[in-house]
């Protein structure tokens, strides 16, 4: 190595220990070890070694990042109900019931003035299903193969979402006014939460509810003339296949829904 | 099911392992790739199966007073991704005799 390389070479594994703390904890000792034996051979390489050092380990923190990253969507995947439906339904009724004390001790909004807009919310809701369905948003996935859960799954996180929504306003509308009901805020409010609840719901099995998993890319986006563009995903339980469309063609602008009978169960387990 | 696409970078790298350059610093050079694109395009890599990762001999290392590294190898899937890949790339598989040519 060059003279004054040692010195270059701490100071360069230091920055590669900074990086290190993005990694999860489980996989930062392998990460270190990965990366410090790749340092010590470009300080090995001495014609590169000088200007190539420095943006190696800066590199480190984006492959670290990356790490979290994944590590984080695995955590997120299974909480919060993203996979279960009773999970779902149980994380949507603690923020249900959350914002249901945020608005009785919040002091700054009367119990009272809650059933004075009730109509108005009605007439906002109305407006923000309308405006979902006009937007051809509304689509809830395949319920003619759903099962005997499926309407009732729906029903009861978009109610769940409206009271979330309308307690919601008086919640966050304080800091805005007195008045507590924001009306805008709750159109807003209301379009949001029914799109994410139709969107959650278009991506679980019609029959467990269960969310779909491992999505595949098919086709080309330059080749739909004869063939289809979209990703498939598929329930952990075998129950079937998803094809969801990238592109809205004539012939195919909805997701379809392929069962799987018995003989496929096995494949599953 | 169908196939997920590789991307360029993807394709350049399934290349490099492919043409003998097994460590992550050997492929940025012979990809001229930054560390910041190669180590997690090779772990994506890595977590769809067409790669494999494996440790040097420690005692090896250790005999050749250097550190143990870790390196890579096509997998079966890789490897014909790989070929699928250079004909959608196929300027990339024009490259390819280069790269053997190693440095």
């Amino acid at each position: 190595m060059f003279r004054g390389a040692r010195f270059s070479l701490a100071v360069h594994r230091a920055i590669l220990v900074v990086a290190s703390a993005l990694v999860p904890y489980q996989r930062r000792n392998e990460w270190l070890k990965e990366w410090n034996a790749e340092l010590w051979y470009v300080f090995d390489d001495e014609e590169r070694s000088a200007r190539a050092a420095t943006p190696f380990c800066l590199g480190a923190f984006r492959d670290a990042g990356w790490l979290r990253r994944q590590s984080v969507s695995k955590q997120l995947d299974g909480l919060a109900g993203r996979q279960s439906p009773i999970l779902c339904l149980a994380v949507l009724a603690a923020m249900t019931a959350i914002s249901l004390w945020l608005a009785a001790a919040l002091p700054t909004v009367a119990v009272s003035a809650w059933r004075k807009p009730a109509l108005a919310h009605l007439l906002v809701l109305s407006l923000a299903l309308l405006i979902l369905v006009s937007t051809g948003r509304a689509e809830a996935g395949p319920p003619s193969v759903g099962g005997p859960l499926f309407w009732p799954f729906v029903g009861v996180k978009l109610g769940l979402l409206a009271v979330i929504v309308f307690f919601g306003t008086f919640d966050l509308g304080w800091l805005v006014s007195q008045s507590g009901l924001q009306p805008l805020a709750s159109l807003v409010g209301y379009i949001l939460a029914f799109r994410w609840a139709l969107k959650d719901q278009r991506r679980r099995c019609p029959k467990c509810l269960r969310l779909l998993t491992g999505p595949v890319r098919i086709g080309h986006p330059g080749r739909t003339l004869l063939e289809w563009y979209g990703t498939e995903f598929m329930c952990t339980k075998g129950h079937g296949i998803l094809h969801a469309p990238e592109l809205a063609r004539n012939s195919y602008s909805v997701s379809r829904w392929i069962n799987l009978d018995t003989s496929w169960r096995e494949l599953f387990r | 099911m169908a196939e997920a696409k590789l991307t360029h970078t993807a394709t350049m790298i399934l290349q490099a392992i492919e043409a003998g350059y097994v460590y992550g610093l050997s492929v940025m050079h012979a990809t001229g790739l930054p560390s910041g694109s190669v180590y997690p395009a090779m772990r994506r890599l890595e977590a769809a199966n067409l790669i494999r990762s494996s440790w040097e001999s420690q005692r090896l290392a250790e005999a050749g007073q250097r550190p143990a590294r870790k390196y890579y190898k096509l997998t079966a899937a890789g490897k014909s991704k790989l070929q699928v890949a250079q004909q959608r790339y196929p300027l990339l598989g024009g490259l390819k005799p280069i790269i053997s040519q190693g440095d």
